[in-house]
């Protein structure tokens, strides 16, 4: 059912002028463990479905929102987090606006009232007035925010090695201005630009009160206040253990289905840091936090059979276990051996055990992207399950069977992806003709190996990808941070051409066909990213949280008409 | 008794002093970059830059002693995940170690002695069989698989959790502090427990068997005087000597604890900082552990010369 | 008085335990029915080694084979232990569990006895400087949260089965050390040994022929007690993820796995960790008796 509307959007999607959708996920595929080993993001978490069953009864104000997640919070500092932080960005801090990489029809003009684009490299944004900052204890006055802030904020990520956005400002920024009142913010960009509205609305690029950066940024990697729906106050946030989120009294939304209510609802939510996935589920099910990501639809379904709670909206997840070949090494410089891996991959098998159906198999781009993923039967067709083919690859690229390959992999235990994903993996690949040598790193040393090549293959779990454009990333020379750290691609210059050419299409529906066109290439070309399935979410909330926002991936985080009715 | 103290004292700061080595050392050659993991987008000169600021470029004795220098100023430095003072968070996570540990220890004692002192007085009796039964039980048992069952039965059976992830300080509420302490310490210190039962056992009996206590009872003292004013004082000095023995075990058992019981305290950090390869953390909470041992073992040091006079004069 | 004295203690109870003039059998049969306990943990060992070594004739499946069976099954008739969320049999999985444990409790306790029971004599019948720095250094190692530095070295050494026995191995060596040399320095002072050392025995024949079987006695026994706490410690390291890396399957891992699906699916985590306690039990009790028989004042120190 889930499925099916979802598939339907995406035909929405494939004639939708606004399909450029937004969301976090701040580049290297690395990360991606840190951010990703508990993905309850908390409150309207990576999505939920349309209205739920939680939705009814009238709106009620109060109560505070309990949250427990096992992803530590490095910094409150809104640009250069890279573990837990962007998940609460979005409530304490405005970005312009946002997409949801879900919903078409989803639009969220937070600090920009309105965007306009005279010619395809300048991008107006119109500030919201009345986007008025909480009033706090940091010293920062209580006025509207406006394109000053804006400019200030993109300002410092541009001049910080260590934000996160720091590549995309550096890359796409050409100029930026506010006018003097600070109603008009202003970009150019040296090229047109496929993704720009959408990584605007990336979580790395929220922007705090001009007068936080200005004096001690330092203060904000604890405690944070702007013209978002919450603040953290000074000592709400305890390293390690918990995040005090208390509600921005001048916030400026209203509820426009209940007689402009203001919003939020709630008075405040309290996260928990819990490292350990079995307290943070047993935290859930006595009550003493509100949601609770389940590993996967089999969980779920026995936990709504055994308590009172209900699920969210099934939306696909965006992250993935990945293969990553060094094509920089024999034996997988060989196109035919890294077509022989891909051959061997029975993403079927995944889907049935790991994700008890409830997930879908992806191609070079993965499939929560919609339109820009191949057509399932023609990946079928591209990268077939065939191990026989496998062996046949390899005996034709001169190898005796099998074929002796080194594999590497972060071991935690903490991280389900990789202990359920593993011993299907090793089995697939005995049976194509591989003998695979296992090469357990703990996560440190595997990031190490990763980021200077010194690896054959890798097979970890990657950051949150909410667009194509990482993934085809990786086959380009420069890789996806531009710098050749993560990926030096496939090391052909007529890849590199085509992937750089894909990016400044800004006409969607050729922006489709140029995206999947390069896919093609790639699969002819023998890939060495392999994404293998993403699932879909499984968000169980206790029935008593109403009108959890869902349907539009992490840009339900935007989102705050929920309440609690306790 | 001042020169034994001082002595117990020098004894301790020479094995914090061994430990730092080490410990600095396992982690110089540790694989892996803590530069890259504090800023993994960083290109290469950016790395260069925050490895000459982590002061990761210096010879290892330049580093130790800089580590040291700032150790004994007081100013543990920063966290390589969060920048944050590594001092804020010992003072916010040391509370709940030495708490959980302090009822761990009555729990081992409340449970250890009495119990083995039923088993000596009634020895071969069928509660000394029990006893004795239990304190295998005890010392086998997998104190993480005994915490998974002891947190996940009740919310079976009953929908009860202990408080996870929070922290309510005892004298704000001790009801909920106990709720919430209680379990896990019941856990860590049910072989610590289950070793002090056994000794006291033993203990109890061989002094029981000794001259003095034959003279005593040949005097005509009712048995419980007897055990309890003259044998059960002798029996407890090797007691509380591997009482001083365990308390680094049990700390090494918060690391597993608090994990499971989602307490915020000292192992828990030091086990994420570990797999964060967060260096001045690991470092210094090694060394922080270190010290509650020394200082633990120098309490036990002294109610030990306070049990046995001899050791007071020597 | 004097020759009793001279064989040692170690060596007087053995003999008397193991006296000529009753048949062995007979022997055997005094010796268990005065330790029941120690005879339950010896045949459990026999079970668990006969487990291990026959593991493939055993387990009904290979540990990684995904098609054992349904999905979070319970205990069954065809899957004794029930299956994990890949449909692996568990029964196999612990079957093929017990070769883990005992390869890192052996390797580990035997290497560090090993290299402890040289430390320990160079130390007791040394003495001086040497003996001084081997003991402050076994201070240290004591003093010290085991786990804690279990951790750090897994972590520095990086997750393998190597490194699990290597980590382990280090620190069985320190306590075995500090007895060994106790029993040296008790040894040493006794009057065979004087009396070979006026006959004009070398040192080394005295510590080979005269000390090292008394002491070696000692070290098998506090072994067989610390072959136990191995095998806890590397089930720990593995519950934490930094011990032995999946897929293996080792019971510590499997607990921590299965942790996460309780308390929906008991079993899976009952199971590993049931076969964890049997075994450390085992091993206690054997050390334990073997400890009451060969060399009662021991009794209840360790």
């Amino acid at each position: 059912m889930a499925t099916k509307s979802y598939w339907q959007r995406f035909q929405r999607q494939r004639i939708s002028r606004r399909r450029m959708l937004a969301v976090t996920g701040a580049g290297a595929a690395g990360l991606a463990v840190v951010a990703a080993c508990g993905d309850d993001d908390g409150g309207g978490g990576d999505g939920t479905p349309e209205p739920t069953q939680g939705v009814v009864g009238e709106p009620k104000y109060g109560n505070r929102y309990q949250i427990g997640t096992a992803v530590n919070v490095d910094t409150l500092d809104p640009h250069i987090s890279i573990a837990g932080g962007p998940a609460y960005f979005p409530r304490i801090y405005n970005v312009l606006v946002a997409r949801s990489a879900l919903d078409a029809e989803f639009e969220f003009n937070d600090l920009a009232e309105s965007f306009e684009q005279p010619d395809e490299t300048t991008w107006i944004f119109s500030i919201r007035p009345g986007v008025k900052i909480a009033p706090n204890d940091m010293g920062v006055p209580e006025r509207d925010m406006d394109g000053i802030d804006a400019f200030e904020s993109f300002e410092r990520i541009k001049g910080l090695d260590q934000a996160n956005a720091a590549v995309f400002v550096n890359q796409w920024f050409a100029q930026h201005e506010a006018n003097a009142d600070g109603t008009v913010y202003t970009v150019n960009t040296p090229d047109p630009y496929a993704w720009f509205i959408l990584r605007m609305g990336f979580f790395i690029n929220n922007i705090p009160p001009r007068e936080l950066i200005q004096n001690e940024p330092e203060r904000m990697r604890t405690a944070g206040v702007g013209g978002g729906p919450f603040l953290v106050p000074l000592g709400g946030y305890t390293e390690g253990e918990r995040l005090v989120l208390n509600k921005n009294t001048n916030y400026y939304r209203t509820d426009p289905n209940n007689d402009d209510a203001q919003l939020p609802y709630i008075d405040g939510m309290d996260v928990r840091i819990i490292a350990d996935r079995s307290a943070l589920r047993t935290a859930f099910l006595s009550e003493q936090t509100h949601s609770y990501a389940a590993e996967n639809k089999a969980e779920a379904d026995e936990l709504l059979g055994q308590y009172d709670v209900y699920q969210g909206s099934a939306d696909p997840t965006f992250t993935f276990i990945a293969v990553t070949m060094n094509v920089l090494k024999p034996p997988f410089d060989d196109p035919r051996v890294r077509k022989a891996v891909m051959h061997s991959i029975n993403r079927q098998q995944y889907i049935d055990i790991v994700y008890k159906g409830d997930a879908q198999a992806n191609g070079i781009v993965h499939w929560p992207t919609g339109a820009y993923a191949l057509d399932p039967a023609e990946l079928d067709e591209l990268q077939k399950f065939d191990p026989e083919l496998s062996k046949q690859l390899l005996t034709d690229a001169g190898h005796d069977l099998p074929l002796k390959i080194k594999v590497m992999f972060p071991a935690n235990s903490t991280i389900e992806e990789h202990s359920t994903h593993l011993p299907i993996f090793l089995e697939q690949m005995a049976a194509a003709g591989f003998e695979v040598e296992q090469d357990a790193q703990d996560f440190a040393t595997w990031l190490n190996n990763y980021t200077e090549k010194n690896y054959d293959m890798s097979l970890a779990l990657n950051q949150i990808y909410e667009t194509p454009e990482i993934p085809l990333d990786f086959y380009h020379s420069a890789g996806p941070a531009g710098d050749q750290i993560y990926s030096e691609g496939m090391q052909d210059p007529a890849i590199d051409a085509q992937i750089d050419a894909a990016k400044i299409i800004t006409d969607s529906e050729e922006l489709v066909s140029a995206i999947q066109d390069l896919q093609r290439t790639l699969y002819e070309a023998g890939p060495m990213f392999l994404p293998i399935v993403s699932p879909f979410n499984r968000t169980l909330y206790w029935n008593f949280v109403k009108n959890i926002p869902g349907g539009v991936g992490s840009a339900g985080l935007l989102l705050n008409d929920w309440w609690l009715d306790l | 008794m001042r020169a034994y103290i001082i002595r117990r004292l020098i004894t301790g700061v020479f094995i914090l002093f061994i430990l730092s080595v080490v410990v600095f050392l396992l982690l110089r050659i540790a694989p892996g970059d803590p530069a890259k993991l504090r800023c993994p987008f960083c290109p290469e000169d950016q790395l260069e830059g925050l490895r000459e600021e982590m002061g990761l470029n210096d010879p290892y004795y330049v580093q130790y002693f800089d580590w040291m220098g700032a150790v004994v100023t007081g100013d543990l430095g920063t966290s390589n995940f969060n920048q944050q003072p590594v001092t804020d968070a010992v003072k916010q996570r040391l509370p709940v170690t030495v708490e959980l540990l302090i009822i761990t220890i009555l729990v081992t004692l409340v449970l250890g002695v009495p119990f083995g002192i039923i088993s000596a007085l009634y020895r071969n009796s069928p509660a000394d069989f029990g006893v004795r039964i239990g304190a295998v039980l005890g010392l086998a048992v997998p104190n993480f698989w005994l915490a998974t069952l002891v947190l996940l039965i009740p919310l079976e059976l009953w929908g009860y959790a202990p408080p996870l992830g929070r922290t309510v300080a005892f004298f704000d509420n001790p009801w909920e502090n106990l709720r919430q302490f209680g379990p896990p310490a019941i856990v860590l210190g049910l072989a610590s427990a289950a070793g002090i039962m056994r000794l006291t056992r033993s203990s109890l009996l061989e002094v029981l068997r000794t001259d003095y206590i034959r003279t005593a009872r040949s005097k005509g003292l009712r048995e419980p005087l007897v055990v309890g004013r003259h044998a059960l004082k002798n029996s407890l000095i090797p007691v509380v000597t591997v009482l001083g023995l365990q308390i680094a075990g049990l700390l090494g058992g918060t690391v597993i604890i608090e994990q499971i019981f989602a307490l915020p305290g000292l192992g828990q950090y030091l086990l994420f900082s570990l797999v964060a390869k967060d260096f001045p953390v690991v470092q210094t909470m090694t060394l922080y552990v270190g010290v509650i041992v020394v200082v633990m073992n120098l309490l036990v040091d002294i109610s030990y010369a306070w049990l046995d006079p001899r050791i007071r004069y020597s | 008085m004097a020759t009793e004295q001279a064989v040692g203690v170690l060596g007087t109870e053995l003999e008397q335990a193991l006296r000529p003039r009753r048949p062995l059998w007979s022997t055997l049969w005094n010796i268990s029915r005065q330790n029941p306990l120690g005879v339950i943990g010896f045949v459990i060992l026999v079970v668990l080694l006969v487990v291990a070594v026959f593991a493939p004739l055993i387990a009904p499946y290979e540990i990684g084979d995904l098609s054992a069976g349904g999905i979070n099954e319970d205990p069954s008739w065809s899957h004794p232990f029930g299956t994990d969320n890949l449909g692996r049999d568990m029964f196999s999985r612990v079957v093929y569990g017990s070769r883990i444990s005992l390869r890192v409790g052996v390797l580990s306790v035997g290497g560090g006895t090993l290299i402890a029971l040289t430390l320990g004599i160079i130390s007791g019948y040394a003495g001086g400087t040497l003996d001084n720095l081997i003991q402050r250094a076994v201070d240290t190692a004591i003093a010290f949260p085991g786990l804690l530095l279990l951790l750090i070295l897994a972590q520095v050494l990086g997750p393998s089965m190597q490194t699990v026995i290597l980590a382990v191995g280090i620190f069985i060596i320190f306590p075995v050390t500090r007895v060994v040399r106790g029993a040296v320095l008790s040894e040493r002072n006794n009057q065979y040994v004087e009396a070979a050392r006026a006959l004009g025995a070398s040192t080394p024949r005295i510590l080979f022929y005269h000390i090292a079987p008394n002491v070696t006695a000692l070290a098998i026994i506090i072994a067989t007690t610390l072959l136990g706490t191995a095998i806890l410690a590397e089930a720990s390291l593995s519950f934490l993820g930094l011990g032995i890396p999946v897929p293996n399957p080792s019971w510590g891992t499997d607990v921590s796995t299965a942790r996460n699906h309780f308390p929906v699916h008991v079993w899976w985590a009952f199971f590993p960790g049931l076969a964890i306690t049997l075994t450390v039990l085992a091993f206690n009790l054997l050390g334990d008796s073997l400890r009451d028989i060969f060399d009662p004042r021991l009794r209840g120190r360790l």
